[in-house]
This record gives C-alpha cells, sequence and structure tokens, in this order.
C-alpha cells in the first residue's frame, strides 16, 4: 500500500487563512497549498461552504470585508473591554471622566440595541440553536445490527437539514420503539423545526419528563416551543426551573430570562 | 512610560480558538475576540454567502453574527469554536430570510445547499491513534476496497495519485462538486470502517 494515503488522510488541517481562501479561488497557490485545502475542505463544513458560497456567488473574496476595528465601533462595549493600550498614565481625572462618559453611553447603546423587549418569536429567532446530531457515526450507519434501520435513516435526514422526511421517519420509528428516548427527543426537534408544535411539545414533554440523556436538553427545547408559539409566560416559567437547576443549559436559560 | 508596557499580552496568534474563546470569556478582553474575528470573518463571510447570495446581505449578516458571538460567547458552553459559529452563521442567515417574505425561495432551498455533511470532522485524536496503531496498515487498503465505486475511484485518485478535484473531474467525468461529495463521504465511510477495526483491535 502506498504510505501516502495512510500518511495524509486523517491529518489534521487547519481552517483556511484569508490569503489562503484568496489564493484557492483564484487559482494562484502551489500544488501542494491546494491539496492541503483540498483535504481540508473534507473535513471542514465551514471552509466547505466558504469556498462555495465565494465560487457560486462568482465573488472570489473581495478586499473591503470589514476590518476589526470597524467591526468593534458597532459594539457597545463596558471599558474594560477595551485595549490596554487605549489607556495612558497621567491625567487620571480626565481619564475617569471619560470612562464614566464611556460606560453611560455604552449602557446607553446596550440597552436600546441588544435589550429591546422582544416578541415570543423574535425570541426564538435570537436564541434558537439547532441542535447538532450527536448520535455516533457508527449508530447512524444503517448496517450497524443493534439500530432500528428507520432511526439510522431519519437522523440522516435530520443531519441534512429534511425534517418533514426526518420527522415522518422518527415517528415511524416510534410505532416499534414508542419509549426510545432519542427517537422521541429528535422528533421532537423535527416537529420544532418543520412548526408542527403541538406534536413537538407532546414529544419533548415525554423526554423531559424522563431521566435520560436528553431531559434537561428536552426542557430547553420544550421553552423554544412555547417561544415559538408566543407563550413568553410559560416559556419563562420553565426558564426560572432551568436556571433553579443550575445544570444543563441554565447558563443559556440566564441569557434568555435577561432578554425578556 | 505606558501601561501597556506593565502588561505583558500573550501572543495570541500562539492560541488555540478555544483558547482564545476560554480567555475572552474570562477577561472580556477584547484581543481575545479580535484575534478569532481575523481568523474567522470571511470564513463566515462565505458561509452566508451561500445561504443568502447576496454580498451586501451577507455582510451585514457576519457583522450580526460577530455581535451575536460577543455577547454570547462569555456565557456559552463552547466545546469547538468553528462549529459554533458555522451554527450561528446559519441561523442567522435562514432567521434573515424568515423575515424577508421574498425570499421564501431561497429558504425553500436551503436544505439542497446544506447537503454537505455538517458534522466536523476533527482529526487530532484519530490521527494519533490511527497512526501509531501499527495493526492498522493493511485495513487502510481492506476498508478503500469496501467503498462504493464513486468514492472508492475519487478516493484513490485525490490520495494515492495526488490528483486534485479538478484534474479528477477531468479525467471522470463527474463534476467537481461531486467529486468532492464522493471524497467528503468516502473518507467518513473509512474513518467508520476503521473505527470499528480499532475498537475490535483494542478490544
Amino acid at each position: 500500500m502506498d504510505g501516502n494515503l495512510r500518511q495524509q488522510i486523517f491529518k489534521p488541517t487547519a481552517c483556511l487563512s484569508h490569503e489562503e481562501l484568496r489564493q484557492y479561488l483564484s487559482g494562484h497557490m502551489s500544488r501542494e497549498g491546494q491539496k492541503r485545502v483540498e483535504n481540508h475542505l473534507l473535513d471542514c463544513p465551514l471552509c466547505s461552504d466558504a469556498v462555495e458560497g465565494c465560487e457560486e456567488s462568482g465573488n472570489h473574496l473581495t478586499d473591503d470585508l470589514e476590518d476589526f476595528e470597524a467591526f468593534s465601533k458597532k459594539l457597545s462595549m463596558p471599558s474594560h473591554t477595551a485595549k490596554v493600550r487605549q489607556l495612558q498614565p497621567g491625567g487620571y481625572l480626565r481619564q475617569a471622566i471619560a470612562v464614566a462618559a464611556m460606560l453611560v453611553v455604552g449602557a446607553v447603546a446596550y440597552f436600546s440595541f441588544f435589550n429591546k423587549s422582544l416578541d415570543g418569536p423574535a425570541l426564538y429567532a435570537k436564541h434558537y440553536v439547532p441542535y447538532q446530531n450527536d448520535v455516533p457515526l457508527a449508530m447512524r450507519n444503517d448496517t450497524a445490527p443493534s439500530v432500528n434501520p428507520n432511526f439510522a435513516q431519519a437522523i440522516t435526514a435530520y443531519s441534512e437539514g429534511d425534517f418533514t422526511q426526518a420527522s415522518s421517519i422518527f415517528e415511524q420509528a416510534l410505532q416499534q420503539q414508542p419509549s426510545h428516548e432519542a427517537t422521541l427527543f429528535y422528533a421532537g426537534l423535527s416537529n420544532l423545526e418543520k412548526n408542527d408544535l403541538v406534536k413537538a411539545e407532546s414529544y419533548l414533554g415525554q423526554v423531559a419528563n424522563g431521566r435520560g440523556i436528553y431531559a434537561k436538553k428536552a426542557s430547553w427545547y420544550l421553552v423554544m416551543c412555547d417561544l415559538k408559539a408566543g407563550k413568553k409566560e410559560a416559556a419563562a416559567a420553565k426558564l426560572d426551573k432551568i436556571i433553579q437547576a443550575g445544570e444543563v443549559m441554565a447558563n443559556e436559560a440566564k441569557h434568555l430570562r435577561d432578554d425578556m | 512610560m505606558s501601561i501597556r508596557f506593565l502588561n505583558k499580552q500573550p501572543d495570541v496568534r500562539q492560541l488555540s480558538d478555544e483558547e482564545l474563546v476560554s480567555r475572552f470569556a474570562a477577561t472580556q478582553q477584547q484581543t481575545y475576540f479580535e484575534e478569532l474575528y481575523r481568523r474567522y470573518m470571511h470564513l463566515a463571510y462565505g458561509v452566508c454567502l451561500k445561504l443568502m447570495k447576496n454580498e451586501d446581505e451577507s455582510r451585514d449578516v457576519v457583522s450580526d453574527v460577530f455581535k451575536i458571538l460577543f455577547t454570547k460567547l462569555p456565557t456559552a458552553d463552547v466545546k469547538s469554536f468553528k462549529a459554533y459559529l458555522y451554527t450561528v452563521s446559519r441561523n442567522e442567515c435562514i432567521a434573515k430570510l424568515r423575515q424577508k417574505k421574498s425570499d421564501m425561495e431561497k429558504l425553500a432551498k436551503y436544505n439542497h445547499l446544506e447537503n454537505s455533511p455538517d458534522d466536523f470532522m476533527e482529526n487530532d485524536g484519530f490521527a494519533a491513534l490511527f497512526n501509531t496503531n501499527p495493526s492498522m496498515e493493511q485495513e487502510v487498503e481492506r476498508a478503500v476496497a469496501q467503498l462504493g465505486d464513486e468514492q472508492q475511484t475519487c478516493v484513490r485518485m485525490f490520495f494515492y495519485d495526488d490528483k486534485s478535484y479538478r484534474e479528477i473531474a477531468t479525467e471522470t467525468g463527474y463534476t467537481e462538486k461531486q467529486v468532492k461529495s464522493y471524497l467528503q463521504n468516502g473518507k467518513r465511510n473509512l474513518r467508520i470502517l476503521l473505527e470499528k477495526e480499532m475498537r475490535k483491535h483494542t478490544a
């Protein structure tokens, strides 16, 4: 066997720098560089989609992307996040006044920008993060004997974002294994994605009421169901329980509660 | 003397993404966030371009994405920054498309656009195990032989013959996109097969 495959195939590679991306898109890259990039694209959806996005739009990565200095002006940062070099010794009173003024401006900007009272669907849009499929790779392979083939097929559809197909197959799998926790959980998530909130609540509720590994996460996604349905008060009550329990998703829950 | 000289700043370029995230969360110092922005802003922009298909909208979404990260990173449980960035970028694009009824067509095409696997294949741990396990030498060839025809052809041409996507496409008649897809799925399947073998050897 050629040793090249063994050496190269699972070699960890870094994401593309701005310059590498530009060179790859323009075709002005060394052969070695091109191979490294193309091997990396097989493992990294972020870089892979970035390359495809630029190629499909015919945009070979323009130079005028916003640099950090311009971007940072849009942030309303409290003074302690500012760079150290902005503080010079001497004139402490003047600095204190400047810092106080920045704090006031920052706080006003923060509350006007981030802290608007949002309705349920807007909070959902801001805080909802699709659950990344965490079913082990081997379990997704429908040749694995212990895995319900319906489940394997459904999890693939879920991973590909085909939630209509996924929820339909998960429900078939549930007919065979009605209390299978992972199936109930992903069936709930698929229905949440496709906006069938009654079913989503039913499946996620069963998981949240159990003691399995997805129970806490299901509680979080029940909050998402409430927000999507515009039931902000119900969501708040569930959030308070998650925060009180102080376990999985408690930080996210606090952050969302602050936004309410 | 400037205060700057009294504060020895680490060379942020030497820090891993996850170190940058944890230091940013702990200190709120902008320097750490700036390095993450420098490493990934162009990639997030490319991801947004893929979904939004509009340069100006993509710039706006990327800006929003990094604003969200700036706010959320200190409290989020981030195991892989790039996976987190990828998720937030896609969500923001979808949220923007949902807001615009005129873009429902784009939104409907989202599944099609997202047909590439969304799992990040973290090779570090696996490569370390794999490359130090001499019994895997023969297993690689066996695993390659188990792949479907298209995947096997592309894997052999890419890894054995050192050909690029374009060269493989020219020789096989597949499109470059198909070549990439066969390679992505082939590599993923190889890993599944080899992981099974490694489990057998270590059992």
